[in-house]
């Protein structure tokens, strides 16, 4: 019995070693790669700050302005588009579970519970109304549009503008 | 031996035996002392040994346990090396929605180790003509001098485009070094040059809020965050620009304030210049075009303003109680006091009510209203609006000007003070008081960076609401019907101030040189922004009928900045003959009556 306690001791020394020896291995191993991904990280850090200053230097407003001018002719907008504040405009509500089968029309209803094309509820008026300078007005396009596919699609940004424009 | 003698004298032992001595036979009782020593040298030698292993063992623990960042034992290991990004030299300048003013790009330094060069075996002519090739911005005499020189450290220039350090680095001449070093960019050019500023080679802030916020810059690694907008400077310049194209002026400045929170979201002092190549400010090479355009008018220049000046003289005298929305002056004749004359530039020659005195800018009918204040009154109002020190910002302070006021306030004083005459101020100054007389009656210091929302802005009350709601009412006055009318923008109920004075050169007062300013505030009905422009010198024009006033040169101009930066400040137009509107902007005192104004 003596004999083989002193054999275990030997053993669980060696077995002790060479797991210690494993362990360290080991985490050297994963201390190399987290440095390397942290250099990497800092790397691309370093290059987003530079493609920010780029970005930032192609989007200089002066630059932006003789662009819009040259190509696309945008103006300011003026106070009779300005209808609402974009925080007025609700979110598009969450799409409902697809299980539920139901005829098209009520399926185009569905997405809009708030908000039924029929009539315009009293909650978005009121909460768009204090803005613009007619207050009906607002909802009825918010809600119109999707109920009259029929209106033309406007061409370009100047024809929906005007479009917008006429509806008031 | 009685053990020995045992054995023997066990009766059972077979006969031929003889146990053999199992125990050393200790003849004496030196021989016990000596095994006794033995055995306690064994047990301390034993009990030391124990000890060692019980401290190498206890450090153990502890250097495994306490793996803690102070231990300090893992940097000594050199393990856990964990690559960090370095500390930004400057720290980072956003506007009020993040867009980038000023960062630092990588942009090495450019020396060479001559000694290493020429024990290398390279020519110096060779070299130098490679570099100057690569680099043909220097001078090739002056590199091939320092190529040649034999000296082990010279710098051949202090910035590199990643692409010229490409090329530098191609060529390969051993001895030719780079240093990493970060050089001041600012994307958005001049922009917002005076706000920024800029800085030396040695990243040290020289100007503008890179020299105001030097040590917060430096010191903290998170970005500055400014109260400006990009966009609305870039409208006010914009449209400044354009004033000065127009009417041929000199120059021109521009701020926009929020009367809430003091917060400058735009300030533009035109000429400017590009903070990435700043004008030379060595004192002996610069020149007066460099100084001009180095020079913040907003908080740098003082001017005497002018008619502007007659918001406050208005509110003093309606604070006061020395006059009320009804009272009149007499404005029949020009007052002569010493060897002056008080005129009215468009002389309605009868007595005028307060709010027609403000609409008609009437100088006559306002120095009676200051006489009649009192010197000790006036000076202690515009002491409160803080118009007699200089204004408390995050500029140097070698960048904003203290006012200059008489020493000894006269009645002559008094009189033209109250046109804004005798008194210069700098436009920060106008801004700021205007604020205060237009927002209900609180004066806050104003401030470049971004105050965060909910914030309680430290502000003192200077003027009643009822008298801060009197001067809404009669700013409104003066772009419905008086000299402001082309500073109307339509749904966004403006209300102001026009002033032109003539400029103050070597103590007498220049005619053809004026200086147009129009202070407005934004909608009218509840203040949200006041917006001071003015334009140097300006030259009238066929379109301005030859005149170079404020309402015909700044006013307009105002009016397009305000119907260009509303929609990006969140300001929502309103129906301004909506009745509510009406009501709470009509002066009762002139219902019914409509101002003439020629």
């Amino acid at each position: 019995m003596r004999r083989f306690g002193g054999l275990f001791w030997i053993v669980l020394a060696f077995v002790a070693g060479i797991g210690n020896y494993a362990v360290k291995q080991m985490v050297q191993g994963l201390d190399d790669e987290l440095n390397s991904v942290r250099r990497k990280t800092v790397a691309e850090q370093k290059q987003i700050h530079d493609l920010t200053a780029e970005w930032t230097y192609l989007n200089q407003p002066e630059l932006l302005a003789d662009l819009n001018r040259r190509y696309l002719g945008l103006v300011a907008i003026v106070p009779k588009q300005e209808l609402a504040s974009l925080d007025d405009v609700p979110l598009r509500p969450a799409p409902l579970p697809v299980a539920e089968p139901a005829p098209p029309a009520v399926a185009a209803a569905a997405p809009v519970p708030p908000s039924p094309p029929s009539a315009p509820p009293p909650a978005p008026a009121a909460a768009i109304a204090p803005a613009p300078v007619k207050p009906a007005s607002p909802p009825a396009v918010l809600v119109a549009a999707p109920a009259a596919p029929a209106r033309p699609k406007p061409a370009s940004l100047d024809a929906l503008f005007a479009q917008v424009a006429g509806d008031h | 031996m009685p053990s020995a003698q045992r054995l023997d004298d066990n009766p059972c032992r077979p006969r031929h035996f003889k146990p053999p001595p199992c125990a050393p036979i200790i003849a004496d009782a030196a021989g016990g002392e000596l095994l006794e020593a033995a055995r306690t040298r064994l047990l301390l030698a034993g009990m030391l040994f124990a000890l060692v292993f019980l401290v190498v063992t206890g450090r153990l623990v502890q250097v495994v346990a306490t793996s803690g960042e102070n231990s300090g034992v893992e940097a000594r290991a050199g393990v856990h090396h964990l690559v960090q990004p370095p500390p930004p030299v400057r720290a980072d300048i956003v506007d009020r929605n993040g867009t980038l003013l000023a960062t630092n790009l990588d942009s090495p330094a450019l020396y060479v180790d001559s000694k290493v060069m020429l024990q290398a075996g390279e020519n110096p002519d060779q070299a130098a003509r490679a570099i100057t090739t690569a680099l043909p911005d220097l001078s090739l005499p002056e590199i091939r001098a320092k190529l040649a020189s034999g000296k082990n450290f010279a710098y051949l220039t202090r910035t590199l485009t990643p692409r010229q350090e490409y090329a530098v680095n191609n060529l390969g001449i051993p001895g030719v070094e780079f240093q990493p070093n970060e050089k001041r960019s600012y994307p958005l050019g001049d922009l917002a040059a005076h706000v920024i500023g800029y800085c030396s080679v040695d990243n040290i802030g020289q100007a503008g809020l890179e020299r105001g916020l030097n040590p917060a810059i430096r010191n903290n690694g998170k970005p500055v965050m400014l109260a400006l907008d990009a966009r609305v400077q870039f409208v006010l310049k914009d449209e400044l620009q354009q004033v000065i194209t127009q009417f041929d002026a000199k120059g021109a400045a521009g701020i926009i304030m929020n009367v809430r929170t003091g917060e400058i979201v735009a300030m533009a002092s035109l000429p400017d210049f590009d903070p990435n190549h700043p004008p030379t400010t060595d004192p002996k090479r610069e020149t007066s075009e460099d100084k001009d355009r180095i020079f913040n008018k907003i908080t740098s220049g003082e001017y005497e303003l002018g008619s502007v000046f007659k918001i406050f003289n208005t509110a003093m005298a309606l604070d006061s109680g020395v006059a009320t929305m009804t009272s009149s002056f007499d404005a029949r004749n020009p007052i002569k006091i010493g060897r002056f004359t008080i005129e009215d530039y468009h002389g309605k020659h009868r007595v005028l009510s307060v709010p027609e005195i403000f609409a008609y800018s009437s100088n006559i009918g306002s120095a009676r209203m200051a006489v009649a204040a009192g010197a000790d009154r006036q000076r202690a109002f515009l002491a409160k609006l803080g118009l007699l020190e200089s204004v408390p910002i995050e500029f140097d302070k070698v960048e904003v000007a203290r006012p200059h006021f008489p020493a000894i306030w006269r009645e002559i004083n008094v009189m033209t003070i109250a046109f804004g005459h005798g008194i210069a101020v700098t436009p920060l100054h106008m801004i700021t008081a205007t604020a205060a007389i237009v927002n209900g009656g609180i004066l806050h210091p104003p401030t470049m960076l971004k105050v965060p929302a909910g914030t309680r802005v430290p502000g003192e009350r200077v003027i009643s609401a009822r008298t801060s709601d009197q001067m809404r009412k009669l700013m409104r006055l003066v772009v419905e019907s008086g000299t402001a009318k082309l500073a109307e923008a339509a749904g966004y109920v403006v209300g102001g101030k026009t002033g032109t004075a003539e400029k103050n050169q070597n103590g007498h007062y220049e005619e053809k040189k004026l200086l147009s300013s129009f202070i407005g505030a934004f909608p009218m009905n509840d203040p949200q922004y006041v917006i001071l422009t003015l334009v140097d010198e300006p030259h009238g024009n066929k379109q301005s009928h030859g005149y170079a006033t404020a309402g015909w040169t700044v006013a307009p101009a105002t009016s397009r900045i305000i119907q260009r930066i509303a929609p990006l400040l969140g300001v929502a137009p309103q129906d301004e003959n909506s009745p509510e509107i009406v009501k709470s902007l009509q002066i009762e005192s002139l219902a019914g009556k409509k101002l003439e104004y020629n």
